[in-house]
């Protein structure tokens, strides 16, 4: 590894600024095509979801029956759905959904994951048994069952989430009782449930490379300076554990999509009027004999980004971890 | 005073074999300026003895259990290391007592330059912030004889050769200039050539500011060049301990004769062959009663078996020589095959 560094053979006179690990990884991810295209696609995805549902002049909720279901047309580049809302603007407003639910289950697994499996390896003993029971208690409940008896039975209009959730809006709005709020209630449910199990192979992850990285030696330097537990856990051993970590990141994204368009396949995710991928998918599968378009694009996206995330997070692990290059 | 005096110390580790005595009442003390050199072999508890100095021993399953480390932090007062609380302790590491590894190649944060290693220490005993902490290090590393200090600061460890690391190391162990310095084997993974060179920047950094150092080796060699006191530790126990240039004259320890006896020599001729001693080191879960070292010593006689030897004091000259020894070995007749 060390001879196939060009800083360690350069010698003093060439005076180099130091190549860092990080840079070397962003080198051997550039020269991996397949991960940079997904790279690009990803970007275009989501800058397109950021976007087009802003500067298109369909708006994602805005039906005009008369219209009804039209294929692909120069108005309507991917057609128009049952209620004749635009597609397209369906599709990619459905995308910020998604690609949401995705990024807030990874923050979540980022803080709340790696914090909790830093502490626990790091401590190891009673505090470690205490902090994985919990995991290992958290990972025993069935999800599905919890998430359908969440929205069936807690999350109904009259139930008492969705008044707690009401007093709460209140406070910033005037009119909490407008029904509108409701499927922004149901995915926050939907939110709080993929955040809550997301963090769980996190924090195991992270325990197992604390666990190894805690017996070497720079840990024992570390802590001969004077470095108090914070600091040998945040800046000593999680840097060193980066690597598996943004891996295992860049699998938690797509799964985590997957879920909620699962989810809201099965009716219990994102509602109407509102757009997830899943969802659109699901009414798309509806009626795909008669308008094929209303589930070929929602489907096409969901597909594109899993598959983008899938070849980055494989580039990322070849780039990072050297070892298992193939060249 | 001494600047530490450690007096009674045992550290145990609890297996599933039983209780491991690693360190099982060792005394020995360290004056200011002064170099005392620790020697043994693998498993005589050396590291421990450091490590428990600095209170890094892994707990569980490691514990100090007995005795005290009265360290002078301060012109006058004293306290014991021993029962020092953690926080405390903390304020202690890197900046009062400081420690070299053995492993340069593994002993640095491979994802952090050195720049931000060598200013953490700063950052955490000094206050100081980032520009002046770095323009310290700056210096420190320039003299520990680093060329382009200003350059190499920004480095990451795998970029440095091991001897340069190892100068990282020290340049890292004395940038809040400590009392007292442990240097645990800082030199067995390098270079001979490398090593010498080392060696030379710890005495002049140790002659220049006045540093009480504890140098752990396996290495007489190293012991002969820097060590004002040698103390030889066998199972756990300090056996010997006194002036250099006692212990290499008149070595009163059948295990520091063999020791001194095995020591490759250049001069010796071609086709003479070294001379082990014995046997191997004892388990420290099963060490055979009485002196631990009697079932390898040609010296031992019955009561080597049953009783553990209490500490004699050698007469000579250059200061306190204390063996651990039923016998005589100066003028006992027993086999001297082996010196």
């Amino acid at each position: 590894m060390a001879a196939a560094n060009p800083a360690v053979t350069g010698t003093i006179d060439t005076l180099e600024k130091g190549s860092s690990l990080g840079r070397d990884a962003v080198r051997r991810l550039a020269k991996n095509r397949a991960a940079v295209v997904a790279a690009v696609v990803l970007t275009a995805l989501v800058l397109a979801c950021i976007l087009v549902p802003s500067l298109s002049h369909w708006r994602y909720d805005q039906a005009d029956l008369t219209t009804g279901p039209t294929p692909p047309s120069w108005a309507h580049w991917m057609g128009t759905d049952y209620f004749g809302r635009d597609l397209m603007a369906r599709v990619f407003f459905g995308g910020r959904i998604s690609f949401a639910v995705g990024l807030f289950a990874t923050l979540v697994s980022f803080f709340i994951g790696i914090t909790w499996g830093g502490v626990a390896g790091y401590f190891g003993g009673k505090i470690d048994a205490i902090l994985m029971r919990i995991v290992d208690v958290l990972y025993a409940i069935p999800f599905f069952i919890i998430v359908i008896l969440l929205m069936v039975f807690f999350a109904g209009q009259e139930g008492p989430l969705f008044k707690a959730f009401r007093s709460v809006l209140a406070v910033f709005v005037k009119h909490p009782e407008d029904p509108s709020y409701f499927p922004i209630f149901q995915i926050l449910i939907v939110f709080a449930a993929l955040g809550g199990i997301s963090w769980l192979t996190m924090a195991r992850i992270v325990r197992g490379q604390v666990i190894a990285l805690r017996g070497q030696p720079f840990v024992e330097a570390a802590r001969s300076i004077g470095a108090g537990h914070a600091a040998l856990i945040f800046r000593h051993l999680l840097p060193n554990a980066l690597g598996p970590i943004i891996i295992y990141t860049t699998l938690t994204i797509p799964e985590v999509m997957m879920t909620e368009a699962f989810l809201s396949f099965l009716g219990l995710g994102t509602q109407e009027p509102l757009s997830s991928w899943g969802l659109l998918a699901a009414t798309g599968a509806d009626s795909m004999d008669l308008y094929p378009w209303t589930l070929i694009f929602p489907a096409l996206m969901l597909a594109i980004s899993l598959f983008c995330f899938n070849f980055l997070g494989d580039g990322l692990r070849d780039a990072l971890d050297p070892r298992i290059r193939k060249d | 005073m001494a600047l530490l005096s450690v007096r009674g110390l045992k550290t145990h580790f609890s297996t599933e074999d039983g209780p491991v005595r690693a360190v099982d009442g060792v005394s020995f003390h360290v004056d200011k300026g002064e170099v005392l050199g620790i020697v043994g072999e693998s498993g005589s508890g050396k590291s421990v003895t450091s490590l428990s100095l600095l209170r890094l021993i892994p707990e569980p399953p490691g514990k100090i259990v007995a005795g005290e480390m009265l360290f002078e932090s301060s012109p006058g007062t004293n306290e014991d290391l021993a029962r020092a609380t953690e926080a405390r302790m903390q304020k202690v590491r890197g900046d009062r007592i400081a420690m070299i590894f053995q492993d340069p190649m593994t002993s640095l944060n491979p994802y952090l330059r050195v720049s931000e290693q060598l200013c953490e220490v700063l950052e955490l005993h000094r206050k100081m912030k980032r520009p002046e902490a770095r323009q310290k290090a700056i210096e420190m590393l320039r003299a520990v004889g680093i060329p382009a200090p200003e350059l190499r600061i920004d480095d990451h460890p795998h970029q440095l050769s091991g001897g340069m690391r190892q100068r990282v190391m020290i340049a890292m162990a004395l940038l809040c200039e400590p009392d007292l310095l442990i240097a645990d084997e800082p030199t067995t993974a390098l270079d001979v050539t490398v090593q010498a060179q080392i060696l030379e920047l710890i005495q002049d950094r140790q002659k220049a500011l006045g540093l009480g150092v504890i140098l752990i080796t396996h290495d007489l060699g190293v012991i002969a060049k820097m060590a004002d006191r040698v103390a030889v530790m066998y199972a756990g126990r300090i056996v010997e301990e006194g002036p250099v240039d006692a212990i290499f004259d008149d070595p009163r320890h059948p295990y520091t004769l063999g020791l001194k006896a095995s020591i490759p020599r250049l001069d010796a001729g071609r086709g003479s062959s070294l001379v082990p001693i014995p046997g191997m080191p004892p388990s420290l879960a099963r060490l055979p009663p009485g002196c631990p070292f009697h079932p390898r010593c040609s010296f031992a006689v019955a009561r080597c078996k049953e009783v553990y030897p209490e500490e004699r004091e050698i007469a000579g000259p250059g200061g306190r020589h204390l063996v651990r020894c039923h016998v005589d070995v100066a003028s006992a007749p027993a086999a001297r095959e082996a010196s």
